[in-house]
């Protein structure tokens, strides 16, 4: 168990030298189950890969700019049987993420809840306390 | 001679209680021998139509190829095959100026065709039907997910459910991922040359469906070479058409 902890701590300290989201496989420690956070944006980019799909998305950052936030999604399969598919969210799409932020501040989290440009909402925007899936 | 005559009586009993036995154990039926060292003595880095011309793009298409065609020229196309050696998908690797190899399998009813270039491996299943459209969608593969069927001495290859992240060819056409292709691979003149005639079907930059033909020449005396994009390789100058870059 010592190790097993050393080792999330460890996985953890890593994370923050990589580029969000280049990090691909890591522990979920790093992300805020206990809190949401919601933007709204248009979508980036769609990374419909494994071991897990990522979200870039553009928002406003109330001067006139925009900052990128990612948003880290679950595997192919998973998605899939979720009702995902890769064209789910394209480029240009304005939607609007909820997501367990990461603990360290990085404008990124692990998804939650997308309400889509047509108006339907995917997802679980109440589930706190656990792993998002 | 009834010595000979005998002997031949057995000769004959023997072929025919072979060819029973074979029956019996349901050996697979024998494929068009089509396994290979192949190398192509000509290369374009266009894709040109059977017939000449460009392929019928849709007007958006076309302006999408001329931008990419202008970027690709000065390399600052993002290129991944070439930047980062993903595979090249459909057709793109047929006009390859690297060789490569067919492997036929019939016992697990599967033929491999390895490019030299960027390690690419296609699996081809033979006698079964494409993945489910759903599968298709869900799990995208730079080279698409390829069946086959032999149609007398030609292998036909259907393949689908490709991603978005490749060109058509090395002057950048661009493609959707409702690309299909269907590819008739047969031994020509004699047997000294492979030809794959290839359609290419996608409403999503096409007006119509159109066809392309590779020809190659089978090279017993090659061996394949490791290769990934980015190092020097192989000596191209044999093949007419490549420029290498020094």
């Amino acid at each position: 168990m010592r190790m097993r902890a050393l080792f999330i701590v460890a996985v953890a300290a890593l994370a923050p030298a990589a580029a969000v989201p280049a990090f691909a496989h890591h522990s979920y420690a790093e992300f805020d189950t206990d809190k949401k956070l919601t933007i709204a944006g248009t979508v980036k980019e769609f990374q419909w890969t494994n071991p897990h799909s990522w979200l870039l998305v553009n928002v406003p950052d109330g001067k006139g700019a925009t900052e990128q936030w990612a948003v880290e999604l679950s595997s192919v399969s998973l998605l899939a049987s979720r009702g995902w598919r890769p064209k789910t969210v394209v480029p240009g799409d304005k939607v609007e993420v909820t997501f367990h932020p990461m603990r360290n501040g990085m404008k990124a989290g692990s998804y939650m809840a997308i309400k889509l440009p047509n108006g339907k909402t995917m997802g679980d925007t109440d589930r706190l306390g656990t792993a998002a899936q | 001679m009834p010595v000979q005559r005998w002997f031949g009586h057995v000769a004959v009993a023997a072929i025919v209680v072979f060819g029973a036995a074979s029956s019996v154990t349901a050996a697979p039926a024998a494929w068009p021998d089509l396994s290979g060292i192949y190398w192509t003595n000509s290369y374009s880095p266009k894709i040109v139509p059977v017939g000449g011309g460009d392929p019928p793009y849709k007007p958006a298409a076309m302006a999408e190829y001329r931008k990419n065609a202008e970027a690709m020229k000065t390399y600052s196309l993002d290129d991944k095959a070439r930047k980062v050696c993903t595979p090249d998908g459909i057709p793109r690797i047929l006009q390859s100026p690297y060789p490569f190899e067919i492997v036929q399998s019939p016992n697990r009813g599967e033929v491999h065709i390895l490019y030299e270039l960027n390690h690419v491996i296609r699996l081809v299943t033979i006698d079964k039907p494409l993945p489910s459209a759903d599968e298709l969608e869900i799990f995208p593969f730079y080279s698409g997910h390829s069946v086959g069927h032999f149609e007398g001495d030609t292998l036909v290859i259907e393949t689908a459910g490709f991603n978005e992240k490749t060109f058509l060819d090395n002057s950048g056409a661009p493609h959707t991922d409702q690309l299909r292709t269907v590819e008739r691979i047969r031994k020509v003149n004699g047997g000294k040359e492979l030809e794959d005639v290839v359609t290419i079907h996608d409403p999503g930059v096409f007006t119509k469906d159109w066809s392309a033909r590779f020809v190659y020449q089978p090279r017993p005396d090659l061996r394949m070479m490791d290769y990934v994009c980015g190092e020097k390789h192989r000596d191209l100058s044999p093949v007419k058409g490549v420029v290498q870059r020094r």
